[in-house]
């Protein structure tokens, strides 16, 4: 597989919520692998997270709408209860923000930290859009332009 | 110790921390016992709550509070000290509209998170008797506190009747305080 197939299966298998292949495709990872993956992780929630926030996540966008922050806080805290260990909202809410004009916020979080709040914000968000989640392609081909972006400065040619 | 040494040693140590006094402020820090500790978050709790609402009231503006949460950033992290900004702007928040956060900080961090925010927030002119005056409606507000404003907006609502206000017992006449 090529590394670019890699990562292309590993987000797949992020996203449809197959986390034991997700698990098994980062044995494959190279070090630098798990940065690269991070990042894809993080675009494909910028992405998604634009349907609640409006465009430009992770591009310029900001502040964000406050109001419906709190919402989306909200409905996540109600959503993660039972979970044990309970969620960290408040680096949901530090990568959430992060996205739109505020990076200091999620500075101080290590990597793991942040991809964990990504992974929590990008399945909550994609609980609400059903046809997202059952069309990873379409989530994965948005999250790599993003990232190209990001990269880049701008779209690729 | 009985509660009024414990009071007047949480109001020494407040105190030498407010004049920005560190060693003092250290030396009485050590006095206060591990069984004391959770008496003495609550007491730092409710002086941050008099600083936090005197300045910012009881529903700070958000854009506000993101501008004052980066000031705070700046100050203080570095990659040594990874400071986390957010959660002393959720510890503002928590006693002003969102309790709900008071239960995912650390309780091992909030005093160092609030005690951030009131350095920012406190009149180092601050005298002898304008600390004592505000120590008094810190001990007020702290009966209070559990029973009111750690209450969450959405619970109050469906309460039909409030709270009586909570009123300190009168001290028993002709027993020796």
């Amino acid at each position: 597989m090529t590394p670019d197939a890699l990562h292309r299966a590993h987000l797949t298998a992020l996203v449809t919520g197959e986390i034991a292949t997700a698990a098994n495709l980062r044995q494959r990872f190279q070090v630098r692998d798990h940065a690269f993956a991070a990042d894809l992780l993080r675009a494909a929630t910028a992405v998604v997270l634009e349907f609640r926030f409006g465009p430009g996540a992770g591009l310029g966008a900001g502040p964000i709408d406050y109001i419906r922050l709190g919402a989306f806080m909200t409905e996540m805290r109600q959503a993660g209860r039972s979970t044990v260990p309970p969620p960290d909202h408040l680096a949901v809410e530090a990568v959430t923000r992060a996205l739109y004009g505020e990076p200091h916020l999620a500075e101080p979080l290590t990597e793991q930290r942040q991809s964990q709040a990504h992974y929590t914000a990008l399945i909550h968000e994609l609980s609400q859009h059903h046809w997202l989640k059952a069309n990873p392609d379409h989530l994965v081909f948005h999250a790599r332009k993003r990232m190209t972006v990001w990269i880049l400065g701008r779209p690729e040619e | 110790m009985d509660p009024a040494n414990q009071t007047a040693l949480f109001r020494a140590h407040a105190m030498a921390r407010l004049r920005g006094e560190a060693a003092e402020a250290a030396r009485l820090a050590a006095q206060i016992s591990v069984e004391q500790r959770m008496s003495h978050l609550l007491f730092t709790l409710t002086l941050f709550t008099q600083f936090v609402v005197e300045e910012l009231g009881y529903e700070p503006d958000p854009a506000e509070l993101a501008a004052f949460t980066k000031r705070l950033h700046d100050k203080h992290y570095s990659p040594e000290r990874p400071f986390e900004a957010l959660r002393a702007e959720a510890m503002v928040r928590a006693v002003t509209s969102e309790s709900v956060l008071l239960t995912e900080i650390p309780h091992t961090e909030q005093a160092a998170y609030m005690w951030a925010v009131i350095d920012e927030f406190a009149d180092p002119k601050l005298t002898e008797s304008e600390m004592d005056e505000l120590f008094d409606l810190v001990e007020e507000a702290r009966e209070d506190l559990l029973g009111k404003a750690l209450d969450s907006p959405t619970l109050k609502s469906s309460k039909t009747q409030p709270a009586a206000p909570a009123q300190s017992a009168p001290a028993p006449e002709g027993i020796d305080a």
